[in-house]
């Protein structure tokens, strides 16, 4: 059928050679009058013809429901006068009363009426006698809804054969619309008749007990229902006809009823059922299926329960687990150094309650219900981890997907070994770079895999997200089964102060204390949280009851050294009880270092390395001394070395700089840090920025370029942009400015050296004032820190001019110690050569104040 | 592929295969693998498509694979679901009474003497039916796959008319095809005929209404396939079944073979033609069913012979082997086994086989026979009551038609009342009965199709060529008569060893056939790429046409053209085509032309089919081919404008 959407599409147009007839639409069923007639069918746009596409013929359109055939007008022209000129020749050829009534059917089936209407009279004329032709009109005519003009035929047809059941059936049929049913049921007798069934449609005799029923007269009625019932037995199962028969049967209440008992069966009721009952049978169907499809996937999920057992512990495992079916038995391989993730195993299991034995060194036993809740298993994504004495550091990370998304959160999983997690959509699995969603969805993943770096470096990440309470934990955990981690000792130290919690780091420190053999790391980190003017002294009495006890032992002799001001002669000690004690020679090169001998805190720190050769501090004093000691072409080269190994390290791009500078050879090391931005290119922006500037500043500072170095930082707003700008001001004499930067009143001043050198820039800038204010904060500062720095304090208190020779004994930080000097010699002007002599000789670093120091310091070169 | 081209192409292949035995089972088997493949290819199929989903979906993780385990787990679950609905057809084994051997230790024994000598595969079950006949059942487990069970079937009919010694002679014969007598490949290829044949015949029968299948593809490649593989092996089994006549001619005596063999022929057709159709008249009178019926039949066995006997006889010896037929005729089989009785060529008959006491039934079975008997007439009565009642209450009805026949008018008067009447007495006592009726009535219209028809059928059936006329005369009347006049001329011909009238006959069959589908198409459309021929009308129908134009002074010429008919060539089929005047300012005007045509055509007569058109509109294609056909042009007005 032709059909537009707003407007376009196809449609009929025009309407000729129109024929009409009553009957029912094979469509709808409604008795209508169906329209048969030429058209033609165009593309149409908001509904006007366009496009003419086809002639048709449209054979009996339903006025009602507009459902019709449609032909091509030419196919059905062609047809129709072939197929009633072949009728007519063979009727011509020969003229009996078949060739009559299949030549007026054809004209009929082309919707001929006028032409068989013509055609008719002739039959009659010729074979009006003939009760065949006369019964066959009538029913023609009746089909084509002319049922009072095939009256006649039905009646003629009836007198010349009154046996003719077709006659007798029409004439009934007459009869029935007159409702004269008696008469019609007397015609209709031979329908009655056993075994009529078996010859005859015994339509009629339904109707004409339809009939019977309408009128009232049901006693007929059921005669004849019952005729039908024991000729078509299947009749009695047609919930349509049992109605019927049901309605006469209630008018008559007869003892029984003839129905037969309805066979009950699913088809039956599908058929019984009216539409909206099978569709909601269907959706019940349909529903049913989709709710067993849900039932099956959730006993598949809690059938098919995935454990991880992972095993991150120096020590080959096996882990039972026993419960439903047959044990399960994992073995996993342990940790070696190097490898990259813990081994892991992944067993099925059903859910239920478990008995969990871990092997190993150290057996473990315990219960555990692997379960989820009946309607979590569907959309649940649960985990269940069997970590091996919590071993593995596990990372949980929830990423939001959206346009705009926040920034990724995580949770850490550790120490704990039996652990079930839910919402995990991606365990162990990489998340995806992106998601294909709809506009303004927002989806969030979460990802359960090992952490993959250094535990250490999640302090700092724990403590900017105000999670040092996590951090803590963290931390202590991994120092309880790695002590010897310094990194995570030191960054653990250094939380607890950042964030108040020294008592709770003391405390776990103290534990490690009767260790054997001593943890120097550790005690290093325990000393330095009493290094102060109250506790010093309790300290040492501590490490002398120590000592006491193992008065040989070569760690704590060094510890001992550590505190207080005298330690040289504890380190002596601790060399000559061992003298591959790292610490011991580092502690005395950095004291010969600081007394301005270099050459011979070189050996001494060359051991101390060589010992301890992770040790950066260690590394970083060496190459001071060698520095100093004019080493430059050598450092040169092991610092290019170490480039070429990795083009990232920070630290030989700085120390080349250095070297380079030390040489003059400025141009060099300038080059050095555009070649890192080269090599950092591959990072991401923000890092990049980060890393590059640090290495440009160094640069900038180490080859004297101030100007160059206060253009670069002065845009820079963060911490590190606004100290590099302060270093540029000071080294150029504009202290001023350089103290608005950094207000004496501001809340983190607390680098004492830092005053004391804001004093010295000052002073030369001839601010005496303001420069006596920093100096007293400095020497405040000072005062409130360790024994050595105390000393320092009570020196620059002192009016009487101080001793050059004492001095120059001081075994301090060298870059400190020069401070002090410097500030000394402001102080006493009258000793201000000797002092700068003393500073100039000192073996410092090419950092901040190198620079300022050696230029205060020029006149005694 | 029609009989004709069957049975040409079966003598192609004998042409082809002659003494290169080799070859030809070289053939049969590439073509059972060909077989096989097709049945297999949609199995094949779904695995493959199957596999496009579930190899990836294997690969992938569930949470990303799962729409591919679903798409294969459709595609497996959905395709081969179809596939194997395609390919199921389950066969019944023999319904009947099951003997077993503590009930007849004589049969099975005779059974397990036979089974040896031959090698013979072991039965599954013997069952007693009510057929006439014996054989293997071959009952596939696997459907199309094959894995047959093996039932012997054994038709109590058959038994009661054929001695212990006769039987054991078509025993021997059905075993030898189980058998690797003649050649294991030769009884393998025999079994997957018989049992393809069977499958595929069931794989056509519709088994739900309008369900969607993968039937009717497979069914095409069944069409194309079974011929080819049927030729090749029924050349084949025709040597089998000789081979198997001479196997059971060895085991059990040439004479036992060639006894039964006609015994079979001649009582089969006793029981076909006279025992059973008169017992199913018994219908007509009674509601229930004779509980002795298989006593009876052992009686018409044992009777004296019926008076067509010597016609049976004859024919049963004139019988001539058709592509249709798996056996060969019985004169060639009694010749093959050198018992063919002398002077058939000079039309000596034996005599009908004299009666046996004591039967085979009853030498066998032993005192089981009458459990037997009653067995095997309960299943009968359980089989046909429900055909039976029916035909009680369709004979009620016929009886009070035909009283009412009766009352409506004197006999022979009214010549459709004959003709209801004669139908009604053939339906109710077949055509012998309404014969003299028949006769009547055409004597009225003679030209009557159907008459002329049942009654060819009843002449035909009594041995009476003249039955060949009124068949012929009922094709010449009605076309849609031929298929049935021409299997019962086929019958008919082969009863007489007329082996040239078959030929013809099958032909004619064949041509029909091919003929009626094409020309129906052929004679409802004319197109312009129709091959047109001069019109055939002679000087007066062609003149009384241009009078019909002349007289409408509209009509400016016209062309007459007919249209070349391949099928049914004696039919005409004339197109005509309307030219009107118009003035040269004038555009064809459609409206005016198809008002003529409608005005003219109920006017002109044409000795055939006609088609009426004018220039212009859809037919222009169509006018235009025919203005190019020169001599088209049968009538043009003096000075028309055109």
């Amino acid at each position: 059928m032709p059909t537009t959407y707003n407007g376009i599409g196809t449609r009929y147009a025009g309407r000729r050679n129109e024929e009409r007839r009553e009957a029912a639409c094979h469509s709808c069923g409604r008795l209508v009058n169906l329209t048969s007639y030429d058209t033609r069918l165009w593309f149409v746009i908001l509904f006007i013809p366009v496009i003419p596409l086809a002639r048709k013929r449209i054979l009996d359109e339903c006025p009602v429901c507009r459902r019709h055939y449609a032909i091509d007008a030419e196919k059905w022209e062609t047809q129709k006068q072939l197929g009633i000129s072949g009728a007519m020749d063979t009727y011509e050829a020969s003229p009996t009363p078949e060739a009559a009534m299949e030549l007026h059917q054809t004209m009929l089936n082309f919707h001929q009426r006028a032409q068989a209407a013509e055609f008719r009279r002739g039959m009659v004329e010729k074979f009006g006698e003939n009760a065949h032709v006369r019964a066959y009109l009538g029913e023609a005519l009746t089909r084509v809804g002319n049922a009072a003009e095939g009256a006649p035929h039905f009646a003629r047809a009836l007198e010349l054969r009154p046996d003719l059941p077709e006659a007798r059936v029409g004439v009934a049929r007459q009869h029935l619309g007159a409702q004269r049913l008696d008469d019609a049921r007397g015609l209709l007798d031979f329908l009655e008749k056993p075994g009529a069934e078996h010859l005859y449609s015994l339509e009629p005799l339904e109707i004409l007990a339809d009939a019977y029923r309408a009128a009232g007269q049901h006693a007929p009625a059921l005669e004849l229902y019952q005729r039908l019932l024991a000729g078509l037995p299947a009749i009695g199962q047609v919930p349509a006809f049992r109605k019927k028969v049901q309605l006469s049967e209630k008018a008559l209440r007869p003892a029984a009823t003839m129905l037969p008992k309805r066979k009950r069966s699913l088809k039956n009721l599908w058929r019984s059922a009216g539409g909206l009952l099978r569709a909601a049978g269907f959706v019940g169907l349909i529903l049913l299926l989709i709710g067993a499809g849900f039932i099956i996937a959730n006993e598949y999920n809690r059938r098919h329960r995935t454990i991880y057992v992972i095993n991150a512990t120096d020590a080959d495992t096996s882990v039972i687990v026993r419960g439903a079916g047959e044990d399960q038995t994992v073995r996993l391989a342990r940790m070696r150094p190097g490898d990259a993730k813990p081994n892991m195993q992944e067993i099925v299991l059903p859910e239920g309650h478990y008995h969990v034995l871990i092997g190993g060194e150290k057996t473990e036993e315990f219960d555990w219900d692997v379960r989820t809740e009946y309607w979590d298993r569907w959309g649940g994504k649960n985990v269940w981890l069997l970590n091996v004495r919590g071993a593995a550091l596990l990372l949980s990370e929830h990423v939001t997907y959206r346009r705009d998304p926040p920034p990724p959160t995580f949770e850490l999983h550790f120490g704990r070994t039996a652990e079930a997690l839910s919402g995990i959509t991606n365990p162990f699995t990489v998340l995806p770079a992106s998601l294909q969603m709809k506009s303004g969805e927002e989806r969030v993943l979460t990802r359960l895999d090992f952490f993959p770096g250094e535990p250490s470096g999640l302090l700092g990440a724990l403590a900017l997200q105000h999670r040092e309470a996590e951090a803590f934990d963290l931390a202590e955990w991994m120092l309880r089964r790695n002590a010897a981690d310094e990194t995570m000792l030191q960054n653990y130290v250094a939380l607890a102060a950042q964030a108040h919690q020294t008592p709770r780091a003391e405390r776990l420190l103290r534990t490690g204390l009767a260790v054997r053999p001593v943890n120097i790391p550790w005690h290093r980190e325990y000393q330095n949280l009493h290094m102060n003017r109250a506790d010093e002294a309790a300290l040492a009495a501590e490490y002398d009851g120590l000592l006491a006890a193992q008065p040989e032992n070569s760690a704590l002799l060094y510890l001992r050294g550590r505190i207080g001001p005298d330690g040289g002669a504890f380190f002596e000690r601790a060399h000559r009880a061992d003298p591959m004690n790292p610490y011991a020679n580092f502690a005395l090169g950095y004291d010969r270092l600081a007394m301005a001998d270099a050459a011979g805190a070189r050996p001494l720190l060359e051991s101390a390395l060589a010992a301890l050769p992770e040790s950066v501090q260690f590394a970083q004093l060496l190459w001071q001394c060698r520095l100093a000691l004019g080493e430059t072409a050598a450092l040169e080269a092991e610092a290019r070395a170490a480039i070429a190994r990795e083009p990232l390290a920070i630290g030989a791009s700085q120390r080349l700089i250095d070297a380079l500078a030390a040489q003059g050879k400025n141009a060099d090391a300038l080059k050095i840090a555009a070649s890192y931005a080269r090599a950092a290119a591959q990072l991401p922006p923000e890092e990049r920025t980060q890393l590059h500037a640090t290495v440009r500043r160094h640069a900038l500072y180490a080859t004297g370029d101030f100007a160059a170095l206060e253009k670069d930082a002065a845009p820079d707003r963060t911490p590190a942009g606004r100290r590099a700008l302060l270093q540029a001001l000071i080294e150029q004499g504009r202290a001023a400015e350089a103290v608005k930067l950094q207000p004496l009143t501001a809340a983190n001043v607390e680098d004492a050296l830092h005053c004391l050198l804001v004093s010295l820039a000052l002073r030369q800038a001839g601010d005496a004032a303001t420069a006596d204010a920093w100096l007293e904060r400095g020497v405040q500062l000072l005062s409130a820190s360790s024994k050595a720095e105390q000393n320092f304090a009570r020196i620059l208190r002192d009016s009487a001019p101080p001793n050059p020779a004492e001095l120059a004994a001081l075994k301090t930080d060298t870059m400190g110690k020069a401070i002090v000097l410097a500030t000394l010699a402001a102080q006493h002007p009258e000793q201000r050569a000797e002092l700068h002599a003393l500073v100039r000789k000192l073996p410092l670093a090419r950092t901040y104040p190198y620079h300022f120091l050696q230029r205060l310091t020029a006149a005694e070169k | 592929m029609t009989r004709e081209e069957f049975d040409a192409h079966v003598r192609g292949i004998e042409r082809r295969y002659r003494g290169r035995p080799l070859a030809l089972r070289l053939r049969l088997v590439v073509l059972a693998a060909v077989g096989y493949a097709g049945l297999l290819a949609g199995l094949v199929l779904v695995f493959a498509l199957a596999a496009f989903f579930l190899v990836p979906a294997w690969l992938l993780p569930i949470a990303d694979g799962w729409p591919f385990w679903f798409l294969g787990g459709c595609a497996l679950l959905g395709g081969g679901a179809a596939v194997v609905r395609a390919l199921w057809v389950r066969l019944a084994p023999p319904e009947g009474r099951v003997v077993t051997r503590r009930e007849a230790p004589a049969l099975h024994a005779a059974l397990e003497d036979l089974r040896r000598r031959l090698g013979a595969s072991p039965f599954h079950r013997v069952v007693v039916t009510g057929d006439c006949n014996a054989a293997v059942n071959e009952v596939p487990r696997l459907g199309v796959l094959g894995w047959p069970r093996h039932w012997l079937q054994l038709g109590l009919p058959l038994m009661e008319s054929l001695s212990a010694a006769e039987l054991r002679a078509v025993l021997a014969h059905e075993f030898a095809h189980l058998s690797g007598r003649h050649g294991r490949f030769a009884a393998w290829i025999y079994r997957l005929r018989r049992s393809w044949e069977q499958v595929f015949a069931r794989l056509r029968e519709p088994y739900v209404k309008s369900a969607v299948s993968l039937r009717p593809l497979l069914l095409r490649f069944i069409d194309w396939f079974w011929p080819r593989f049927n030729a090749h092996a029924f050349v084949l089994s025709r040597a089998n079944e000789f081979e198997a006549d001479a196997v059971a001619a060895r085991l059990a005596g040439a004479e036992n073979i060639a006894s039964s063999l006609l015994r079979l022929e001649v009582h089969g057709r006793l029981l076909g033609e006279k025992f059973w159709p008169d017992l199913w008249l018994e219908a007509n009178r009674t509601d229930t069913l004779p509980p002795d019926v298989f006593l009876r039949l052992r009686d018409t066995l044992r009777a004296p012979p019926p008076a067509q006997a010597g016609v049976w006889l004859e024919q049963a010896f004139r019988w001539t082997t058709s592509t249709a037929d798996t056996h060969p005729c019985l004169s060639e089989r009694l010749r093959a086994v050198a018992r063919l009785p002398a002077g058939i060529e000079r039309g000596e008959f034996p005599a009908w086989p004299p009666a046996l006491v004591p039967s085979a039934a009853e030498t066998l079975l032993g005192p089981a026979l009458e459990k037997v008997r009653a067995a095997v007439a309960a299943r009968w009565q359980k089989d046909s009551a429900e055909n039976w009642h029916a035909r009680h209450g369709r004979a009620a009805a016929l009886h009070d038609r035909l009283a009412r026949l009766d009352t409506a008018g004197p006999a022979g008067t009214d010549a459709d009342g004959l003709w209801d009447k004669a139908g009604v007495l053939m339906k109710l006592e077949g055509d012998a009965a309404a014969a003299p009726l028949l006769r009547q009535f055409l004597a009225l219209r003679s030209e009557h199709a159907g008459a002329n028809f049942c009654l060819g059928r009843h002449l035909l059936a009594e041995s009476d060529a003249a039955g060949e006329a009124h068949l012929e005369r009922a094709i010449e009347t009605d076309e849609d008569c031929l298929p049935g006049a021409c299997e019962l001329l086929l019958v008919h011909f082969r009863r007489l060893g007329r082996e040239d009238r078959i030929r013809a006959t099958q032909a004619r069959l064949d041509r029909h056939e091919a003929a009626v589908a094409a020309s129906h198409t052929e004679r409802l459309n004319v197109v312009a790429g129709d091959v047109f021929i001069p019109h055939t009308l002679t000087a007066e129908e062609l003149a009384a046409l241009r009078a019909v134009l002349v007289a409408d002074p509209e009509i400016a010429a016209a062309d007459l053209v007919q249209k070349q008919m391949r099928h049914f060539q004696k039919q005409r089929l004339f197109v005509l085509c309307l030219r009107l005047q118009r003035a040269w300012y004038q555009l064809p005007n459609r409206d005016r032309e198809q008002a003529a045509v409608a005005r003219l055509l109920p006017k002109i007569r044409l000795p055939g089919r006609k088609l009426v058109l004018a220039p212009h509109g859809g037919f222009r294609a169509l006018a235009s081919r025919l203005a190019s056909i020169p001599s088209a042009r049968i009538f043009r007005r003096a000075a028309a404008k055109l």
